[in-house]
């Protein structure tokens, strides 16, 4: 009931927006004041978020049902994969395992697709109008680990926005139960298997919003449709458009147990959540609660005992158990669970039952918030227990997190931030003020003369936001303490509508309203469950005590203090004397993995045995280091300590092992120039997170402009994208790009002075700084992420994670957006793109007694074949976004890359450079941002700006110089550093 | 004779040896923790000692270059750092009097009350820091005193409170003076309690017109030891501060150094330059500073009692 009034609400809402946008598209042009007129021509451009392909399914759904068309009756219209009557597919570029996939589970009537873009279309007859579903059969190829994304068209254009992605899962299944344990008896986590198989799905949204399978409008007549890729191989047999089926509700459904033979009976079995048998992505992990509250208890160890919690909140995840019951008949199903994440609201889960629902309660199943453990019985939440009918013998059961409920609430609070945006950029056209730094408070405006409906579109908006409330209100049954964002919204725009000539002098209050709901958005999306126990019982069964009492929670929380004075309450690796020790600054995860290959692989074959310890803090190698108790190496360390440490003639010149030139090979220039000192290379880079640009693409061609390849291109359609409103992201603390390609080095090559002191250094400072005093660069922006997701800044320059964020959890932009080598200089024909990254590398200390066999154990680790294969593995084991952005150019060509992400990641690559490290490096950022500040902020004179930071550089490098005792008291150069140039673009190993 | 007087002190520590043991794990703890460690800073500032390789003895070089060759030193850790003691010092001190002195004239059921609520900033600034003054001094509109600031029409677009050189200062003011009623506050308190009550009965019949007579020829007098602590207490209390300015702009060294203070000096050099030596130079210093300024607060109220006693 709670639902069907949503989604009534839900449309009242939609239709509202609807009838708004008209009334505010018309109310505009009837204005008569010539100038307001003009203002109208250059802002009634189209919305581009409103353009075809870009409005929501929901949307799309509820114009369907106002149209009147029906759910279709016919029978099914099937046909097979290579019926197709034109296509783009092309086999040539395909991996030997593919074809072997291919070869062994290919099947008759099968195509496949395998490139990015690759498509094929069919002609199809319908007999009868109405909405469909889409069956399709699919075999997934291998690829990345991730969902395999399809667009489908019908008749050359996507109905909706969601047909542009839709991910059809791969199914995943823990590799091993019971868990291997460490020497210590803790879990180590399972490998993750894909399971093979041929998959026939009803296609869905791939975030779950929806708690139906999409629908497809098909009129009476001949209909193209085509199927495309857009990330990974998938081969695909049968295709099927077909009625869709009612799911009746709990009380509809045909022969009430009572009186059943099988409704008595007193059998229950108990299912760990852990043991998951299937489940659709490999990141949906077990985890450890660390308490003796769950079970299995954890008893001071890392036990793997629940799973949930971050690893299980993004919607479309899914993880299936398998179980036996003993005759048919009704069964109830408790689950224990905890939801401590969302305060005073439920998530939920779509239940399936043998891969159906069995009834409709079962779809968008709410879990209420409770910090302790709670047995939930699926029921009506009015006291009646559902019962579930089941055959004897192996039932499935499946969980799938869901956020359909609020899908409604989504997009009315999209459509609202996507009125505000339009609302701050027509004001922005009248004031002409674009920062909100600079708002000319002394300068009334008449607003009501240029926008005169603007009062009523304020008003729509806060009904807008009043209705989302009430609509969550009645969702979760009370006021929600994270709404409190939308509340002060409306305040806001209440003190907005009484005196609406407020806005531009404070134009930054609609921006921030517009933050807010977005990151509510976000918030809402993600549903978190941790879930403990199953159990699958006859009704008048006895279940076990499986929730904590009191005193076993108090009992828990003394032996929790008890054990943190364990030894194990803080392992952080074995401790062999033997082997050799080597501290590694990351998550226990990556460590976990690490010791396990170097024993599967490393030790077998050199006879070595290490030690991988975990580093929690790499400050600890400098008072270690004190203390006379470094290890023989260490991994995960940024240049800085590393070159630190070489100064201090504490590390171990690496070049002079024989094979160095050989291991390093696969490094570029770029980056082991931040290792290098006096002579020495002192580490191997591990990882690299290089600067990327990030693109809109549907905005860009909306806009009909191309990605910028040179800044003179950035700066061309800077007033493409200003005058609609859109923001160009560049960090202000990213000097390295301008100085690089300007040609200006940080340093001297005799790593003396400062190299900023020339007319292209100072080139370099202006071209930085004008992007924010000139072009109207935002000075600070928080979260590029999520303007980049809702399209108010279509384009930015950002690292690695951003990309990371974008691949995993913003599935709605998926296909949508590109990454680009960053823009460049061009001189004599060739773009120079040189930018930096942050670097993690690896390093020996002088002190370790056993440094040929640390460099061993180094080289190895550098060597290509390890590097791709840690990274597949902890993919695997952890999902994509732990993708391992190792340094080693040739493995990360083995990662599975999306081709043409790839295509811009290398070639960024191969123009890395970053700052050298030499003494007194460290005052180069601090004193370039000073200046930034003293240019930007206070105005002062870019080049007296840069001057008074040169000379401050010069001052501390000299000092450090004295002190490491490469100049004389009077700062006369004694020796040389030498720091290796790097002038050319980095072509790679071998080119690929 | 030396040896007869070493043996006589022998003879006379075993016969008292258990007063020995009660002052042991005090005696143990400060050697270890406090004295050593002074020790192993003042030898070190005569090196050079970059925390990996073995100091080197380089004399009074450390000093000669803290005294004329450390422009950040001079221009703004010093200045900062007495701009800083100045203000926060004194008003801090006056504020923990005043409020002792007031929290005594409430009935003493709710007296406590009021303790607690004075004293717990002290404790908890880290934590009250996050969620207090972080939220309050936020750089968007969305913080307290830009939103009603901008409410008011003071101010027109929203300020960086942290990030600008030119609010950081007294930000960091303000923010000291609210935790500092510390335990100076609290002795000064069961200083003000102690006061015998007959004094202010005899006052009164020698002619004390008001209160303020009182608390200036009774109160203050008669709680000098507990003055003195609260003052030593405050001054080394705002002479040691500087988390506080790595706290609200989460940087060091804070933007354009306007937040420097010593500790950040010495922070600075000690971790991100490496150079031990010269940072317990400045420790020295620093020391030594704190050392003057509590001699000047003994000469202020410690004299007649240290003399009496």
């Amino acid at each position: 009931m709670k639902e069907r009034r949503v989604s009534k609400m839900a449309c009242l809402i939609l239709i509202l927006v609807f009838a708004f946008a008209v009334v505010a598209c018309g109310g505009e042009s009837s204005d008569g004041s010539p100038s307001a007129e003009a203002v109208v021509k250059a802002v009634s451009s189209p919305l581009i978020h409103e353009e075809a392909g870009e409005v929501s399914y929901g949307r799309t759904r509820a114009q369907w049902r106002e149209q009147g068309f029906e759910i279709a009756s016919a029978g099914p219209i099937a046909w097979a994969a290579d019926t197709f009557v034109a296509s783009s597919i092309h086999s040539d570029r395909l991996s030997e395992t593919v074809r072997e996939q291919i070869e062994q589970n290919g099947k008759d009537g099968a195509i496949g697709l395998y490139d990015e873009l690759d498509w094929a279309e069919y002609e199809i007859e319908v007999e009868q109008t109405g909405l469909y579903e889409l069956l399709i059969d699919f075999f997934a190829l291998k690829g990345s680990f991730g969902p395999i994304q399809i667009g489908v068209q019908i008749d050359g254009h996507y109905p909706y926005k969601e047909a542009k992605s839709i991910g059809l899962n791969r199914t995943w299944k823990d590799g091993s139960f019971p868990l291997a344990k460490d020497e210590n008896g803790n879990d180590i986590r399972s490998v993750q298997e894909e399971v093979e198989g041929w998959q026939s799905v009803v296609v869905a949204d791939s975030g779950a919003a929806y708690a139906e399978p999409l629908l497809w409008l098909l009129q009476e007549g001949t209909h193209r449709l085509r199927i495309q890729t857009i990330y990974d191989p998938v081969l695909i047999s049968r295709l099927a458009f077909s009625a869709p089926t009612e799911t009746l509700s709990y009380a509809e459904q045909a022969g009430t147990p009572v009186g059943d033979k099988a409704t008595k009976g007193d059998w229950y079995t108990l299912i760990e959540a852990e043991r998951m048998w299937r489940k659709s992505d490999s990141s949906l992990q077990m985890s450890a609660s660390m308490d003796e509250l769950a079970s299995p208890k954890s008893k001071g160890k890392i036990v793997f005992n629940t799973i949930g919690g971050d690893r299980w909140k993004r919607g479309g995840q899914w993880a299936e158990w398998q179980f036996e019951v003993p005759e048919d008949g009704y069964y109830q199903i408790h689950l224990k669970y905890s939801q401590g994440y969302r305060t005073d609201a439920a998530v939920f889960r779509n239940i399936m039952l043998n891969g159906q629902y069995p009834f409709r309660e079962m779809q968008t199943y709410p879990f209420d918030y409770t910090h302790n453990w709670k047995l939930e019985t699926l029921g009506s939440g009015s006291g009646e227990d559902y019962l579930f009918y089941m055959k004897a013998g192996l039932n499935t059961l499946r969980m799938e997190a869901t956020y359909a409920p609020l899908q409604g609430i989504l997009e009315s609070m999209q459509a609202a931030v996507s009125q505000i945006q339009t609302l701050n950029r027509e004001v922005r056209l009248v004031t002409g003020v674009r920062d909100p730094l600079l708002g000319d408070a002394n300068r009334d405006w008449n607003l009501l003369l240029y926008l005169p409906d603007i009062v009523e579109r304020y008003e729509g908006l806060i009904r807008q936001l009043e209705m989302q409330l009430e609509g969550l209100e009645s969702l979760y049954g009370r006021k929600i303490s994270s709404s409190d964002g939308i509340r002060s919204g409306i305040t806001d725009l209440k003190k907005l509508k009484a005196n609406p000539n407020l806005l531009p002098k404070r134009p930054e209050m609609l921006a921030s309203i517009q933050e807010t709901l977005s990151g509510f958005m976000t918030e809402l999306r993600e549903q978190p469950l941790d879930l403990d126990l199953i159990l699958i019982a006859q009704p008048e069964a006895k279940l076990p005590d499986v929730i904590p009492n009191w005193s076993e929670r108090l009992g828990n929380t003394i032996k929790g203090f008890f054990h943190t004075f364990s030894s194990e309450y803080s392992y952080y690796g074995r401790e062999d004397e033997e082997a050799i020790t080597v501290w590694v600054n990351r998550g226990r995860d990556y460590v976990n993995l690490l010791q396990q290959m170097v024993d599967e692989q490393f030790t077998p074959e050199t006879g070595i045995k290490v030690n991988i310890n975990l580093m929690p803090n790499s400050q600890q190698l400098i008072l270690s280091h004190a203390a006379g108790r470094e290890p023989d190496g260490a991994l995960g360390i940024d240049p800085g300590t590393i070159v630190d440490f070489a100064m201090r003639n504490a590390a171990v010149d690496l070049g002079r092992f024989p094979d160095y030139e050989e291991a390093a090979g696969d490094y570029s220039p770029g980056m082991r120039v931040q290792l290098y000192y006096n002579g020495g290379n002192y580490g191997l880079p591990e990882t690299v997170s290089p600067n990327m640009m990030f693109v809109r693409d549907d905005l860009f061609q909306a806009l009909g402009i191309e990605p910028p390849q040179t800044w003179s291109d950035v700066y061309a359609i800077l007033p493409d994208l200003q005058q609609r409103g859109y923001d160009f992201f560049y960090s202000h603390t990213n000097y390295l790009p301008f100085v690089f390609q300007n040609g200006a080095e940080f340093f001297t090559a005799d790593g003396m002075r400062s190299g900023l002191d020339t007319p292209e250094g100072f080139a370099a400072f202006k071209q930085w700084t004008d992007l924010f005093k000139v072009f109207g660069f935002p000075r600070e922006v928080p979260n590029f992420y999520m303007h980049f997701r809702n399209g108010d800044m279509p384009i930015g320059i950002s690292d690695f994670n951003t990309y990371l964020q974008l691949l995993v959890a913003a599935p709605e932009i998926a296909g949508l957006w590109s990454v680009y080598p960053i823009p460049g200089m061009e001189k004599e024909g060739t773009v120079a793109r040189w930018a930096g990254g942050a670097i993690q590398g690896g390093m020996i200390f002088k002190t370790s007694e056993r440094q040929e066999e640390t460099w061993q154990f180094m080289k190895w680790w550098a060597s290509e074949e390890v590097q791709s294969r840690y990274g597949n593995e902890i993919e695997l084991l952890n999902g994509t976004e732990f993708r391992w952005n190792t340094a080693n150019v040739q493995a990360l060509k083995r990662l599975p890359w999306p081709k043409e992400d790839a295509v811009a990641i290398f070639e960024q690559m191969s123009w890395f450079k970053e700052m050298p490290i030499v003494p007194g490096f460290y005052f180069t950022p601090r004193e370039l941002n000073f200046a930034w500040n003293r240019s930007v902020l206070s105005d002062e004179n870019y080049r007296e700006s840069l001057e008074a930071s040169i000379l401050e550089i010069n001052r501390e490098m000299r000092r450090k110089l004295h002190e490491f005792g490469l100049v004389d008291e009077q700062g006369n150069r004694l020796r040389s550093l030498e720091i290796p140039q790097v002038n050319e673009k980095w072509e790679g190993r071998d080119e690929p | 004779m030396n040896a007869t007087s070493l043996r006589h002190l022998l003879r006379e520590m075993r016969a008292n040896w258990l007063s020995y043991v009660f002052v042991a794990p005090f005696t143990i703890v400060f050697l270890l923790f406090i004295f050593v460690p002074t020790v192993a800073a003042i030898v070190l500032s005569f090196t050079s000692f970059n925390a990996i390789e073995p100091p080197k003895f380089v004399g009074l070089r450390n000093y000669i270059n803290l005294l004329t060759q450390d422009t950040t030193f001079w221009m703004h850790a010093i200045p900062n750092t007495f701009k800083f003691a100045i203000i926060v010092g004194p008003i801090g001190y006056i504020c923990s009097f005043a409020l002792a002195w007031l929290i005594t004239q409430l009935p003493s059921k709710s007296r406590v009350w009021y303790t607690l609520a004075m004293y717990a900033p002290s404790l908890t600034a880290g934590v009250a820091m996050a969620v207090v003054w972080i939220v309050i001094f936020s750089g968007d509109r969305l913080g307290y005193m830009n939103s009603i600031l901008l409410e008011l029409g003071i101010i027109q677009q929203p300020q960086l409170w942290v990030q600008d050189p030119k609010y950081l200062m007294n930000i960091m003011i303000i923010v000291s003076l609210w935790a500092s009623m510390g335990v100076g506050f609290l002795a000064m308190l069961a200083g003000i309690q102690s006061v015998d009550k007959t004094l202010y009965e005899a006052g009164k019949i020698d002619g004390i017109k008001s209160r303020f007579q009182e608390i200036w020829y009774i109160t203050i007098p008669s709680m000098k030891p507990q003055m003195l602590f609260g003052a030593v207490m405050a001054i080394v209390g705002t002479l040691r501060a500087g988390s506080i300015s790595v706290e609200l702009t989460g940087s060091n060294p804070t933007p354009q150094y306007a937040g420097h203070l010593l500790i950040n000096h010495v922070d600075d050099y000690g971790f991100i330059r490496y150079e031990m030596g010269y940072a317990s130079s400045i420790s020295v210093v620093l020391l030594i500073l704190i050392y003057a300024t509590s001699r000047l607060c003994w000469r202020l109220f410690g004299t007649e009692g240290e003399t009496k006693s």
